[in-house]
């Protein structure tokens, strides 16, 4: 029969001996489910970033259809002054749009007529192009009380695509130099 | 054995700590690469839907008002200040240049220019000069007219691609009769020109234009004459070919003859060569 006389070093006893264990345990189950939890919120932004790039495309294929585009088409149809404007793609077709795939969309037809002006911001519908103005046409389903004139988000997807355009006057028959920018955001 | 027990225990820990690093290393990797090949795809349609519709705007333009397309303050010279050919050479020229297209009042489009030009199957800015690129009329013939289509083809689309030219991208546009596939040359001449046949419509008039804003189309030894020739020079080559009928007179006595030409637009990211 052998007896351990000498007292065990270290030894706290069954359980308190896998004690520091859990520090590792613990702290990888937390950075784990951390993790996780970042990568699911940057998986939606990112997610959510795409659809909005995808409905910006898909409503610049409505807008594009075809090569010409005059300022009836983008304004909408119900003016301030009580007339309608029966030509308007706004109401039903770009509103719609926007509501059945839950983004913001604002769409700005700018004649350049002269030339292309790459310095012109893309939210406003007038240009002015050397010492000459050309008055556009917008549409956007932003507009409430809050943004009277439209919001401008700084997150926006924005879309260019060449379009000709009524030149010189809004609603000559001679079709200039144009541009439609797509603007989607949520 | 008692005193390697809590050993054991730490180690595992440690082990599962290991593990789960990993995983979230690969987690971290498949988030990193989400979206990637969307994100390409959606790239892709807006450039295409963009050169799409730079096909159907060009021709609804007016051909008038392209007389200003040269205002925009851009360098028109023969040669640039680096000693190249300029590609945009030639169009600030009054008499020849953008702003001698605005004598054609009333509704006449590039597109009817461009017809006009080609019903003699060159696009030489000039009607009834078949066989004649050296812009000679033989005795007793009747000389050719004017129709500046190439001239209103470059004015129209230097505009039109202005955003991607100021993104960094090149292009260039060539027209060929679809009946006559162009042949491309599987051997390269000496030096990496290329070799072979041109497309089936010849831009190189006596003005040596070409609708290009890229130094490697343009003069007496061209990189590029053909779209084809892009992917020597650069991997990402982007083309879209639209249909151009042209209808003309089969003869003086009547009937009717169609030439079925295609246009071909094909960008690529400006090479260091390029940049101007």
């Amino acid at each position: 029969m052998n007896f351990e006389t000498s007292p065990r070093r270290g030894f706290i006893g069954p359980l308190g001996d896998d004690i520091p264990s859990l520090f590792p345990i613990i702290f990888g189950i937390l950075l784990f489910i951390g993790a996780l939890a970042y990568a699911s919120n940057a998986l939606a932004v990112k997610s959510s970033a795409l659809d909005v790039r995808k409905a910006a495309v898909e409503l610049a294929y409505l807008v594009t259809e075809r090569g010409e585009l005059t300022l009836d088409e983008i304004n909408p149809g119900a003016t301030a002054g009580g007339a309608i404007n029966p030509n308007s793609k706004c109401e039903p077709v770009i509103q719609p749009f926007a509501e059945s795939h839950h983004v913001k969309v604002r769409v700005t037809l700018k004649r350049y007529c002269d030339y292309v002006s790459l310095t012109s911001d893309p939210y406003e519908k007038d240009t002015t192009v050397g010492s000459t103005s050309y008055e556009g046409a917008v549409c956007d389903t932003s507009v409430d009380s809050e943004h009277p004139s439209g919001a401008k988000p700084s997150n926006a997807v924005v879309l260019n695509y060449p379009v000709s355009v009524p030149c010189p006057g809004a609603s000559d028959f001679r079709r200039g130099f144009g541009m439609v920018n797509v603007i989607v955001w949520r | 054995m008692a005193l390697t027990r809590g050993q054991a225990a730490v180690f595992d820990g440690i082990f599962f700590l290991l593990i789960t690093s990993a995983s979230i290393a690969m987690m971290f990797v498949f988030l990193v690469n989400y979206g990637a090949g969307q994100e390409k795809v959606l790239q892709t349609a807006h450039v295409v839907n963009y050169m799409t519709s730079a096909f159907k705007e060009v021709y609804f333009l007016d051909a008038s008002l392209l007389s200003k397309a040269a205002n925009d303050g851009r360098n028109y010279d023969a040669t640039l200040p680096n000693g190249k050919l300029n590609p945009y050479g030639g169009l600030a020229n009054p008499n020849t240049g953008c702003p001698s297209l605005g004598r054609f009042t009333g509704s006449v489009s590039v597109a009817d220019l461009l017809k006009k030009d080609l019903a003699d199957g060159l696009m030489d800015d000039k009607y009834g000069s078949i066989g004649n690129v050296l812009n000679t009329t033989p005795p007793g013939a009747i000389a050719p007219s004017e129709a500046p289509g190439k001239t209103a083809l470059r004015c129209a689309v230097k505009e039109v691609m202005k955003p991607f030219e100021a993104a960094g991208y090149s292009y260039f546009v060539e027209v060929f009769d679809s009946r006559n596939v162009p042949t491309y040359p599987t051997t390269r001449a000496a030096g990496g020109l290329p070799g072979g046949t041109n497309a089936a419509v010849d831009q190189t008039d006596p003005s040596k234009s070409v609708v290009t804003n890229s130094p490697l189309a343009i003069g007496a030894t061209p990189k590029i004459r053909q779209c084809e020739d892009v992917t020597s020079i650069s991997a990402q080559n982007l083309v879209v070919a639209s249909p151009f009928r042209v209808i003309t007179a089969a003869s003086a006595a009547g009937g009717q003859e169609s030439q079925a030409f295609v246009i071909r637009l094909c960008i690529w990211p400006q090479t260091p060569a390029e940049r101007h």
